[in-house]
């Protein structure tokens, strides 16, 4: 094992944290857009049958890191497809957190400048985000999980203040129907829309970093705090808004925020709304850089990740760049990358699940003629 | 009847066991009396009663210790030496003065050839480093010591040469330095003990038909005489052998006597120190209310004794370390040995003892040196002059380093917990001690955000701003001829200024500049429309958030990031502020002290009492904190109040 990376080592709470917010925090963008088109006033169980998802391809993971101890997935490619199979599988992997990562970032710089500072280039508050969030990548893992950590009560405690004020607001009606367009839209919208839970592959990856027993915790906490996340902004979103107004919405949760106007003081609640945002993409993108500077050092299998990060970082915004606007950005992301690659990535991860089994069983073959023999 | 007289004795007798140290009471006449008997012995005279001759000097080896055997040695040979051949003694005598001779001859070649170097290296630091051991002749210690203190260009140093008045006497040297020890403990524990009080023991007494005259004149000491000055002779309370200069220089070095015996190749040093400092105090910068009142002062034994007040238990181990080219008594490090983590000790101790510096003088500087990451804003090392706050970091299993010189403590591992905390939480009630924390944490928001806060808000953000206050900003600038940053950077580098110069200000003037301050400053500013009125306002809360974090190095390190945090609000507005944050938070996560992560037991998440952010009960406090990883983590049991049981105490007893 790369020697780098055999000495950061989290606790169960700090990787919760990174991983719920890795997964989560796509909920202060426009996540729930897509979604209100499907389920209409029952948008709010896509987000519920998300999680199930999530929690249905957990398993077979688990079970592959099982039977691989103190392996994570690139390694387990490595030992069971060799070196150029696992080249290209940790490339794909590179791919898909690049694309997530790059993707996140160009929203974030987009909504900065279009909601906040609408004379800054889109360079500038791109290159914030990017400066910030590599120094930290640069850190370590502990650095970005226990900075989650931190932030993820921050954000807990600015979230459930917004959703609180945001009450006056709620019109219960705007549930209603409660199947919505019916229970087909809804679960086509959910497998459709099911790249939403791809982030939950990286359990495969942090497994290295985390304390090995403590990876299913790790796995429920993480992606039913998610979970939660997700699916209460896109119901309190719908709530205030009502349906179709909020299909129509870029960012709902901020526009949530701004609507907040009780008395003559707490009006525009958008500065609980800011650091919120902000922190949980910053979050997220120094999580995507070191992942994929992790991910190319196991391929490698070099000792250090650091030399990575930098390239990492560069790719990322690279790809940040790619989109011409903030709508090809956005057709990007709600188009390709969360229509497709929950199962885009879920074939290489059936792939090695069906290596191990056959495996397994030659294994168990051989042992039992060995038994017999002797 | 023999049967009887024997059970008889045997119960009734016993035969007195003899005191072996010769400090003991009556010791003194009794080796007299041996020595008579012997003396007696040698013509063959036994008087009645007193037993044999053998008899007799079994019960004087029996007197004596190991170290007065020798001594006794002459005094036998020479009760003894009627009845031996003059043949035999003149052979051991030969035999001793050709070794004697010997030794001279090369202890003189190596005076000299240290002479030499000595006038080559003017430093001596080589000198000093080579250990090398003190001469049998007093003569060329007293030399040597003369050349590395500078005598006669450096008066501090004192040579006194005085006479053991020994029978026959014995010339002797003490050395200290001028000013830093105490005279009445020389004159009363050493001279006048040696001068005048010495004269006890006859046991190299010449025989009673040698000449008066020659009695009086000084001998080199017998051996064993060292033993003998340090155990009945010298009245110090704390005595020590010297066996090289480097030894002997320190020891003068820190305010003790160094006592040179002709003859001998060792000395004693004897603690004379009396440095002068000023009496302990009240706490400068650490204030409370409810607690305390006492602070350390400069002398660290005075600390460690203030420390040790506190902490009255067996297990408290107070360890010198030397450092860099500081003398061996400078630096000391205390904690419970049952508690404090052995790996941790050892990591103190390793970082202290190889620092290569040459004038480490206060414990600022050695902060400076031993910390984890020296490029860190923040402080890694909790600079305390609390001995409470001290002795409570101890008793958690941390470590308390001292410096001469230094009214403050180091306590490590430090967190940033520690760092906002103040030794009066725990003397007031829970529910004050927790509130004031609360408002403290307020205060560090105040001091760090508050300032880049605005600007942020009246250059980018007026969305976030209430109307009404948004208006009542706005008229109140509108007549400010400057820019939001230059008004903000403008009234915090002279409040700045204002702090600094309260510090450096005579304190009988310091109202004045507070008058200063606050109108100059103040109220002609805003009348001159260079600053808003609503910017007093928030440079003067954020000067209070400043004030209420209760370490001053943190404080510091908070004054400085507001300058980072408002300059990043000036470009990005609140975004640059989150940014800032986001790197800060990060830094901090990565930041260690002595391996502790800095913002443990927040992250990682460690166990311990409810005592790192809010104040918990004191029946609470059962554990220490885990990420100390002290030898024992309990404090106290699960019940504390044992009374409150019903029968408790019963229960207890």
């Amino acid at each position: 094992m790369p020697k780098q990376l055999e000495n950061p080592r989290i606790g169960v709470k700090e990787a919760i944290a990174v991983t719920a917010l890795f997964i989560g925090a796509k909920a202060f963008l426009s996540y729930q857009v897509p979604l209100y088109h499907y389920g209409a006033t029952a948008t709010w169980m896509i987000p519920v049958l998300h999680v199930a998802l999530a929690f249905a391809a957990l398993y077979p993971l688990l079970w592959l890191l099982d039977r691989h101890p103190d392996k994570n997935i690139i390694q387990i490619g490595q030992e069971m497809i060799g070196p150029y199979g696992n080249a290209a599988l940790s490339a794909f992997f590179v791919v898909i957190l690049i694309a997530l990562t790059g993707i996140t970032l160009r929203e974030f710089g987009e909504r900065v400048v279009s909601g906040f500072l609408p004379d800054t280039p889109i360079s500038m508050a791109v290159l914030l985000f990017i400066v910030a969030s590599t120094v930290i990548a640069f850190l370590g893992f502990d650095a970005i999980a226990r900075s989650a950590y931190i932030f993820g009560i921050a954000i807990a405690a600015g979230y459930v203040l917004l959703i609180g004020l945001s009450i006056p607001f709620w019109r219960l009606d705007a549930v209603f129907p409660l199947g919505g367009m019916g229970a087909k839209s809804i679960i086509t919208g959910a497998v459709i829309t099911s790249g939403d839970m791809v982030e939950i592959f990286i359990l495969g990856l942090i497994i290295s970093f985390v304390p090995r027993n403590a990876i299913r915790k790790i796995s429920y906490w993480s992606i039913g705090i998610a979970g939660v996340l997700l699916a209460s902004s896109t119901l309190v979103a719908l709530l205030v808004f009502t349906y179709p107004v909020v299909s129509e919405i870029n960012i709902p949760t901020l526009l949530v925020s701004r609507i907040i106007n009780i008395g003559r003081f707490l009006q525009r609640m958008e500065v609980i709304f800011a650091p919120v945002w902000m922190l949980s993409a910053l979050a997220q993108i120094s999580l995507g850089i070191y992942l994929i500077s992790s991910v190319t050092t196991y391929a490698l299998r070099l000792p250090y990740n650091r030399p990575f990060i930098l390239p990492a970082a560069v790719a990322v915004t690279a790809l940040a760049f790619v989109p011409n606007n903030v709508a090809e950005a956005l057709s990007w992301d709600i188009g390709i990358i969360r229509r497709y690659t929950f199962f885009a990535v879920g074939v290489p991860l059936v792939l090695l699940y069906g290596l191990t089994i056959l495996r397994d069983r030659k294994g168990g073959d051989r042992a039992e003629k060995q038994q017999e023999n002797s | 009847m023999a049967f009887l007289d024997a059970v008889r004795k045997y119960l009734l007798f016993r035969e007195p066991t003899e005191p072996e140290l010769l400090f003991e009471s009556g010791i003194e006449d009794r080796l007299l009396e041996a020595e008579r008997l012997l003396a007696d012995s040698g013509t063959d005279h036994s008087a009645p009663g007193q037993g044999s001759r053998r008899s007799r000097e079994r019960k004087v080896r029996r007197v004596g210790s190991r170290n007065v055997k020798k001594g006794l040695d002459g005094v036998n040979n020479q009760a003894e030496g009627n009845k031996q051949s003059l043949d035999g003694d003149a052979v051991v005598e030969n035999v001793q003065g050709q070794a004697r001779q010997t030794r001279q001859k090369k202890d003189q070649r190596q005076f000299e050839e240290m002479l030499a170097k000595m006038e080559a290296d003017r430093t001596l630091t080589g000198i000093l480093d080579a250990e090398i051991k003190l001469f049998e002749d007093l003569e060329y210690n007293q030399k040597i010591l003369e050349k590395i203190f500078r005598k006669p260009t450096n008066v501090d140093p004192v040579f006194r040469p005085l006479l053991i008045n020994h029978d026959p006497p014995v010339k002797a040297l003490i050395v200290f330095i001028d000013g830093i020890v105490q005279g009445s403990v020389i004159i009363s524990a050493i001279l006048r003990s040696l001068m005048l009080q010495a004269s006890l023991r006859k046991d190299d007494a010449p025989p009673e038909d040698e000449p008066r005259g020659d009695r009086r004149q000084p001998v080199k000491a017998p051996p064993g005489f060292l033993d003998r000055v340090m155990r009945a002779l010298v009245a110090g309370h704390q005595v020590s052998t010297v066996k090289t200069f480097k030894e002997a220089v320190n020891e003068v070095l820190n305010g003790n006597t160094v006592l040179i015996i002709d003859g001998l190749d060792k000395a004693l040093s004897i603690e004379t120190k009396g440095f002068a400092n000023r009496g302990v105090g009240e706490p400068k910068i650490e204030n409370v209310i409810r607690g305390p009142h006492e602070a350390l002062v400069e002398q660290i034994r005075v600390n460690t004794g203030l420390i040790r007040k506190i902490l009255r238990h067996p297990s408290l181990v107070t360890e010198f370390v030397k450092v860099g080219d500081a003398s061996d008594a400078q630096y000391a490090i205390m904690y419970r040995d049952d508690i404090a983590n052995p790996a941790l000790v050892k990591e103190v101790k390793r970082r202290l003892s190889s620092l290569k510096v040459d004038f480490p003088n206060e414990s600022g500087i050695l902060e400076q040196l031993i910390e984890d990451s020296p490029y860190a804003l923040a402080p890694q090392v909790l600079a305390t002059e609390r001995p409470d706050r001290v002795a409570a970091g101890i008793m958690e299993g941390r470590i308390a380093i001292l410096a001469d010189n230094s009214p403050f403590a180091l306590v490590v591992p430090a967190t940033l917990f520690t760092m906002m905390q103040s030794g009066e939480d725990a003397y007031v009630r829970w529910p004050y001690g927790s509130f004031t924390r609360l408002v403290r944490w307020f205060g560090l928001a105040m001091a760090l955000f508050l300032p880049g806060f605005y600007v942020a808000a009246a250059t980018y953000h007026q969305e976030f701003i209430p109307t009404d206050l948004l208006l009542a900003i706005t008229g109140a600038r509108e007549r400010v001829p400057f820019p939001t940053i230059v008004e903000v950077l403008l009234m915090e580098v002279a409040f700045e200024l204002i702090r600094e110069g309260g510090i450096r200000i005579p304190g009988t003037i310091g109202t004045t500049l507070g008058i200063v301050g606050a109108l100059i400053l103040g109220q002609a500013a805003v009348a001159a429309n260079i600053v808003s009125p609503i910017l007093i306002v928030i440079i003067a809360v954020t000067a209070l958030g400043a004030f209420a974090i209760p370490n001053y190095a943190f404080s510091l390190n908070i004054r400085l990031l507001r300058f980072a945090y408002t300059l990043a609000a000036a470009v990005f507005g609140i975004f640059g502020m989150i940014f800032v944050l986001f790197l800060h938070v990060g830094a901090l996560t990565n930041l260690k002290s002595f391996g502790v992560p800095f913002l443990a037991p927040l992250v990682p998440a460690t166990k311990t009492s409810p005592d790192w952010f809010l104040r918990g009960h004191a029946w609470q406090q059962e554990t220490r904190p885990d990420y100390v990883d002290p030898l024992s983590t309990k404090r106290q049991p699960a019940v504390s109040r044992w009374w409150s049981r019903k029968g408790g105490s019963e229960d207890r007893a």
